[in-house]
């Protein structure tokens, strides 16, 4: 378990990176101290009641049976009969689909994030690359499902798009792609694009640049500096970024399901139509096992890969680097000059420096248009006068109307606003004591926990959903405890888990950088733990702080399978209100009202930099901090 | 690797592990817990939970709001605005596309799922009664329960009528394109072909199990109730190795959904009241044949019922009575295209000019080729079916 722990966010290696203080030999006992874990104890016992528990539920749930029709789980007589079961029904087909999609979407993403973020990292100039950053997560502040809603209109047989490419003679007749395997790969590079770029950009942005100079002094031409310099140093972010494109890929069926109609059966599908149709509990907790067991194998494979590469790149270096470097530095003596060798040469690689500089710029902007794409059409398309979403038909502003005056439309973003709110306060809050905890207070503790951790983030949603929904159900009407029939209740609950670990890694990371003499400094100054705290440790921590809360909102305001396993009817969120239209009429006004939001959320946005930067932030600062990459 | 997740298993097998934790753990995590009625307290209606609303009894007070659960545009929004304008309560929505989504729904939230209002088929009511997940309605606050032609009070679901009113009844058909299947479809043997020919790769089905394996049996002259194994592996093996390849999608509102109008399908099974929407939307509806297939087919019906712990008791049984009202009934026939049931619906109808008559009434003769689901053996079957030849098609 300690490989995905090392991968899934840019943190420092181990728990020892940092000295702990307490065992420093100076100083005596002059500080008193509390056990070192008690600040991670409110995440930990969160983590326990809401993580572990559900979790566990589920695993039993899965060595039982359905009894009947209408009973949901037994588990009177234990087997593994279910597992067996799976293994011999569609599960197998399914999650090979699957298997398939998240490989190839992982790779695309790869393949087109590489170039790009590393044109943004290296290429850009210093004050443009932060924009450039920011202008890549601005798409991700509209609603997961409308971006993919808006890949439909793209798409769409009678769109704009198969109008021109019928007209220029590319296709046949129109663009038949919408409800096929490509629309769903599409969809999902789409969607967890950011989530190789954020990572990447992390690794490119703390290269040295002097690294590659020094390669290419030493003879290195382009494609070995790259090759040897740049990429090995870059492998963390690819893993990371492999990781997070990879597992929620692996059991995100919304995607699939809205783009791919009958081809876009993932196995998160499989395990949710047995929750939420088949009502057999039993058989979809055994799925959703042995969902994480492959997950987390070929996890580990990868991983086995990578490392069984990596160890050939290092053999072969080794080898290679040895005869090049006499090589190279024979004409740099001229004693025998080669017949016009030096500038021609020169000449040639200024060539095509020149090429590939153009070609990432081109590649750079091609990849702007693919994230805004849809953005644009969900904006035109929120003028529709029409009735249904996807026809086109005229300009007029009934979305609009609708979008403000449909109290079902209002109460569904004000209950997603709630939850948002709430599920940022709960993650930042727990999330910063266990960070701190862990970068200050570290211990024997900290391993398990920070595995715990990497668990809740390298669970895919739609087992935390199957997990959440009967444990909810369980504590408010077999123990009576009514607070968890409140839906907004169990929206922060279910969406703190994940938003909690992240806040952890960010803070953790932030502290781990940040030097402890100038909290010693303030001791020695005489100021009290409080003051200290809120003088020293606060300030330095807060772009960690804040941008642990900007994601917590996003990811609870984005949510869509969890809230539709979890929420209460009085209590829908508006992803769960969007994905029960998708199925039964998309109106234009859930265009407006995304439009509404964007717009919003830019205004919101803007006055956080403004703000930040305000507070003494340079440029760079307030671009990572409201990435999320601080 | 394959190492980590099995110590989970064995170490928290016993329940009352389990529970002693889930104990331990709420006191302990009580402290973190403090800050959500917080939150909640914030919710507009959030406090009003499920379990603590009591069943009506004797007050007659209208709640001030209801929530439907119910099939997806299966009502006219007017329908609802009016209700509020008329009566006070305001009404939210939530749709499905199976009955067994709704009840997995119900059953899953033991009472806490908020929903007042459910509208199940009728086979399914007696398992639904016998779950204790349905309220018994009170008679005397239906006074328009007299505007329900008999034919459809009294049936073998619910013979008294004490759990369910009939909210429209209808049938499983199908509609094709005309300009890509120039020839004349009439039968459900005539869809599974063109499902594999004209319309291969662009087909659309319920996203219902009994209707996906229905076809099957209607096509080929078998009772769609049986039971028979045989009968069941036969529609599997036909329905996964000749249909699945060609299904474009499972969609259980193609003409309300918007996809038919859109010229997404060729051929696609439908509901006739869906069916009819979708033509009322489309730019050229004579592009577009419905068709009521021989030899036989479906003929269901829906119910207004009131869940076991409806937090809005009365506001429901106001509501089902608003909807039995004649007009009232006459302007959800014209939205939703089904019979509503009530008594001289179709000659108003007539009257009213609404569109697509014979999409909404049938004959005695064409009633005739329908028949009723049961739920049986074979009801589990057919769910695993369904997700065989979903993994089938996305292969």
């Amino acid at each position: 378990m300690s490989r995905p722990e090392t991968g899934v966010l840019p943190a420092p290696e181990g728990p020892t990176t940092t000295a702990p203080p307490a065992t420093a030999p100076s100083g005596g006992t002059r500080r008193r101290r509390a056990p070192k874990f008690i600040l991670a104890a409110p995440a930990g016992l969160w983590f326990a009641l809401f993580f572990i528990a559900p979790v566990a539920l589920v695993a039993w749930y899965s060595l039982g049976f359905k009894p009947g029709l209408f009973g949901f789980h037994d588990n009177s007589i234990l087997s593994l009969d279910r597992y067996r079961e799976v293994i011999d029904g569609p599960f197998l087909e399914t999650f090979k689909n699957t298997l398939f999609i998240a490989v190839t979407g992982t790779v695309l993403c790869l393949v087109i994030a590489l170039p790009f973020t590393y044109f943004l990292a290296v290429k850009a100039g210093p004050r443009s690359r932060n924009i450039l950053l920011a202008l890549v997560m601005v798409p991700f502040w509209t609603n997961f499902l409308v971006r993919t809603l808006g890949w439909r209109l793209i798409l769409a047989p009678d769109g704009n798009l198969s109008g021109l490419l019928q007209q220029l003679h590319l296709t046949g007749g129109p663009l038949d792609v919408l409800d096929t395997r490509l629309a769903v790969q599409i969809g999902v590079v789409y969607n967890y694009l950011p989530l190789m770029i954020l990572p990447l950009w992390v690794a490119l942005d703390r290269l040295d640049p002097a690294l590659r100079e020094a390669s290419k002094d030493l003879g290195a031409n382009r494609l070995r500096t790259m090759l040897q310099v740049t990429l090995p140093l870059a492998m963390p972010g690819i893993a990371t970024g492999a990781l997070l494109v990879f597992v929620p890929l692996m059991g995100d069926y919304i995607t699939a399901s809205v783009l791919g109609g009958a081809k876009g059966n993932m196995v998160g599908l499989l395990v949710a139509s047995q929750f939420q149709e088949a009502s057999n509990w039993a058989l979809g907790s055994a799925a959703a096992m042995l969902l994480i067991v492959a997950i987390l194998a070929s996890t580990a494979i990868a991983a086995a890969v990578a490392l069984v590469i990596r160890w050939l790149l290092r053999r072969r270096r080794v080898v290679t680097l040895v005869p090049a470097r006499p090589f190279q530095s024979a004409p740099a003596g001229r004693a025998v000059p080669p017949v016009s060798s030096p500038a021609g040469h020169e000449r040639r690689t200024r060539v095509i420096g020149r090429i590939l500089d153009v070609g990432l710029r081109v590649w750079a902007v091609a990849v702007y248009v693919f994230l805004y794409a849809p953005i644009a059409y969900i904006v035109v398309y929120s003028f529709n006068r029409g009735r249904l979403f996807a026809s086109w038909d005229g300009f007029g502003l009934n979305g609009y109307q609708d979008a403000l005056s449909l109290p079902q439309v209002r109460s569904a973003v004000i209950v997603s606003l709630q939850a948002g709110v709430g599920t940022a306060v709960v993650a930042t809050v727990l999330g910063t004591c266990a960070g701190i905890a862990l970068a200050r207070r570290s211990g024997r503790w900290s391993t398990p926990f920070t595995v715990l951790l990497a668990l809740v983030l390298v669970t895919p949603e739609i087992m935390l959903a199957i997990s959440e929904l009967p444990w909810f159900v369980s504590l408010g009407t077999d123990h009576n405890l009514s607070v968890f029939n409140n839906g907004l209740v169990r929206l922060v609950i279910a969406h703190s888990l994940f938003a909690t670990a992240v806040v952890t890694f960010i803070v953790r990371a932030r502290m781990s950088g940040l030097d402890e003499s100038l909290e010693e400094a303030a001791a020695d100054l005489y100021a009290p733990p409080s003051r200290r705290f809120y003088q020293v440790t606060l300030p330095l921590m807060m772009p960690a702080i804040i941008a642990g809360a900007m994601l917590s909102f996003t990811f609870s305001l984005d949510d869509t399978i969890l809230s539709t396993f979890v929420s209460v009817q009085g209590n829908t969120p508006w992803p769960v209100y969007i994905f029960s239209s998708v199925r039964s009429g998309l109106r234009p006004f859930i265009a407006s009202m995304s439009t509404i939001m964007l717009l919003l959320t830019l205004v919101v946005l803007g006055t956080t930099a403004l703000v930040l930067r305000r507070g003494g932030g340079s440029g760079s600062d307030v671009a990572q901090t409201m990435t999320g990459t601080g | 690797m394959t190492n980590p997740p099995e110590p989970v298993v064995r170490a928290l097998a016993p329940t009352a592990v389990t529970k002693a934790f889930g104990r331990r753990g709420f006191l302990a995590g009580l402290g973190g817990a403090v800050a959500l009625p917080l939150l909640a307290a914030c919710g507009s209606s959030s406090s009003s939970t499920a379990n603590a609303a009591p069943s009506g009894g004797g007050s007659t007070q209208l709640e001030s709001t209801l929530s439907i659960y119910t099939w997806g545009a299966y009502d006219d929004p007017k329908t609802f605005t009016n209700y509020t304008a008329a009566l006070g309560p305001a009404v939210t929505i939530d749709s499905y596309s199976s009955n067994q989504e709704m009840i997995a729904k119900l059953v899953a939230a033991k009472g806490t799922s908020g929903y007042d209002i459910v509208v199940p088929t009728g086979p399914y009511i007696p398992e639904m009664i016998s779950n204790k997940l349905l309220m018994t309605l009170d008679h005397s606050k239906l006074p328009n329960l007299t505007n329900v032609d008999p034919q459809f009070l009294a049936k073998d679901w619910d013979p008294q009528n004490q759990y369910s009113v009939c909210k429209d009844w209808g049938t499983t058909g199908f509609v094709y394109d005309t300009t890509k299947i120039t020839r004349s479809l009439t039968s459900w043997a005539d869809f599974l072909d063109a499902a594999q020919n004209e319309a291969a790769g662009q087909t659309a089905v319920l996203d219902v199990p009994e209707d996906l394996v229905g076809m099957y049996f209607w096509a080929n002259g078998i009772d769609w109730n049986t039971t028979s194994q045989t009968d069941l592996d036969a529609a599997q093996s036909f329905l996964t190795s000749k249909i699945a390849k060609n299904i474009k999608a499972f969609d259980s509102y193609p003409g309300s959904g918007g996809a038919m109008p859109k010229g997404t399908y060729t051929l696609m099974q439908a509901w006739n009241g869906d069916a009819r929407q979708g033509l009322q939307a489309a730019k050229n509806p004579s592009q577009y044949k419905w068709v009521l297939p021989t030899p036989a087919t479906e003929l269901w019906m829906d119910n207004w019922s009131i869940t076991a712990n409806a937090p809005h008791p009365n506001a429901a049984h106001a509501f089902i009575n608003y909807v039995l009202d004649t007009k009232n009934s006459l302007r959800e026939v014209e939205f939703m295209g089904y019979n509503s049931g009530i008594k001289n619906i179709e000659p108003l109808a007539v009257a009213a000019k609404t569109e697509y008559l014979d999409m909404i009434f049938y004959t005695p003769a064409q009633v005739a080729t329908m028949k009723t689901g049961v739920i049986n053996e074979a009801t589990q079957t057919k769910v695993n079916i369904m997700n065989t030849v979903k993994a089938a098609a996305a292969a």
